[in-house]
């Protein structure tokens, strides 16, 4: 198997993983807690406070931005991956694709 | 929120995750009818929700697909290109539709994939397009198309397919308009990619049906975060939602093998159009 392959593969799944883990957890807090989860926390930098209280909708929100960003991450390491493997072409393709995204990126979380 | 709350979404989502991992589909055409029609959540949010799960669903199958090297990456990259741009501009474009709308165009995109489901998409009804045998020449300099050629293991005949890639611009096409269906109706768009690729590029199915899976992913997440700036991802719904649709869809993949036949088929497509019928007749009374 092409090396670029195993890394793809290696991010998907640990990106998978890590999602419904924090899912999992949050759904239970919420639960627990009884409290509505209804309304998203938004930036990153509530999200990382949620965490740290152990607020079930930051959690849940964390594992819906750890799955979101997977793919992301899938575009950047094949940009890394093609640049070693010297294959100008499709890591310029692989550039194009992760500034696209960037913008999308930038459009939604900001 | 309860545990019925949750119990309810991850139902629906496992639900949704195993027959569309039955039938080789995302999963985002039968999210989004269960959502609006069942569970009365507004349009917008549904196809976020969808969106989501589309990628945990991608994700997930992508990372076997590449393992195994039947997912073509090049070809993957190449046309992500347009599916990407597309999606932004569903997304965007979604934005400002009304919900009526949406159920509109969802309804009638619907029905337009019941055919392809009909007669299937998966990697089990042969392979379509022209392969190439191992160990065959490659054909002479074809300019860029040529490095997107592939090659992959064929488990059930026990040797290596290798193909050429034709018709670039035909891939563009369908992937562009994939994308924005994908941005605007919260679907992954691989109904609509996977023949064309078969039939006009010469990918065969299961390298086909593999390399858009691949794709899906980066293309939900273009307009998911457009999606997720207008507040429309509902992060208990959503979660929920997604939380079943990874253990669906695993189970669904575990399945396939025993459950897959054309008669299922065509009995689930039945379903899409009494579902279609549903969602357009609901988008009419508003």
């Amino acid at each position: 198997m092409e090396r670029k392959n195993t890394a793809v593969a290696y991010v998907l799944l640990t990106g998978v993983i890590v999602s419904f883990l924090l899912l999992a957890i949050g759904l239970t807090e919420a639960v627990l807690s009884g409290g509505p989860a209804l309304v998203g926390v938004h930036g990153l930098r509530a999200i990382v406070h949620g965490l740290l209280r152990g607020d079930a909708t930051s959690t849940i929100d964390a594992g819906l931005l750890v799955l979101m960003a997977t793919p992301v991450l899938r575009v950047g390491v094949l940009v890394v991956e093609f640049i070693r493997s010297r294959e100008t072409p499709f890591a310029l393709i692989s550039i194009v694709v992760l500034f696209l995204l960037a913008a999308s990126v930038t459009i939604g979380v900001g | 929120m309860t545990i019925a709350h949750v119990m309810i979404l991850a139902l629906s989502g496992f639900a949704a995750g195993m027959v569309g991992a039955l039938f080789g589909l995302g999963g985002g055409i039968l999210i989004i009818p269960i959502l609006v029609l069942l569970l009365k959540v507004p349009m917008h949010n549904a196809i976020a929700t969808s969106l989501i799960c589309v990628i945990a669903t991608s994700s997930a199958a992508a990372s076997r697909n590449v393992s195994t090297g039947t997912a073509n990456v090049r070809l993957g990259m190449t046309l992500e290109v347009c599916t990407v741009v597309g999606a932004m501009l569903g997304g965007l474009l979604a934005g400002i539709l009304h919900a009526r709308t949406l159920m509109t165009l969802f309804g009638a995109a619907m029905l337009l994939m019941v055919v392809p489901m009909a007669r299937g998409v998966d990697a089990e009804e042969g392979t379509g397009g022209e392969l190439i045998p191992a160990g065959g020449e490659p054909e002479p300099e074809r300019g860029f198309s040529r490095k997107l050629d592939g090659e992959y293991f064929d488990g059930a005949s026990g040797s290596f397919v290798r193909y050429s890639v034709r018709r670039l611009p035909v891939a563009f096409g369908i992937s562009s308009l994939a994308g924005v269906l994908s941005g605007l109706l919260g679907v992954g768009g691989g109904i609509l990619k996977v023949p064309v690729l078969v039939t006009y590029c010469g990918i065969p199915m299961k390298a086909a049906a593999a390399t858009s899976n691949f794709m899906i992913g980066v293309t939900a997440v273009a307009s998911a975060f457009v999606f997720y700036g207008r507040g429309d991802v509902l992060p208990f719904l959503t979660g929920a939602t997604a939380a079943g649709v990874f253990l669906g869809s695993r189970s669904g993949t575990s399945l396939s093998g025993r459950l897959q036949s054309g008669r299922l088929r065509k009995a689930f497509a039945m379903i899409m159009v009494i579902t279609a019928a549903q969602m357009l007749w609901k988008a009419w009374r508003g």
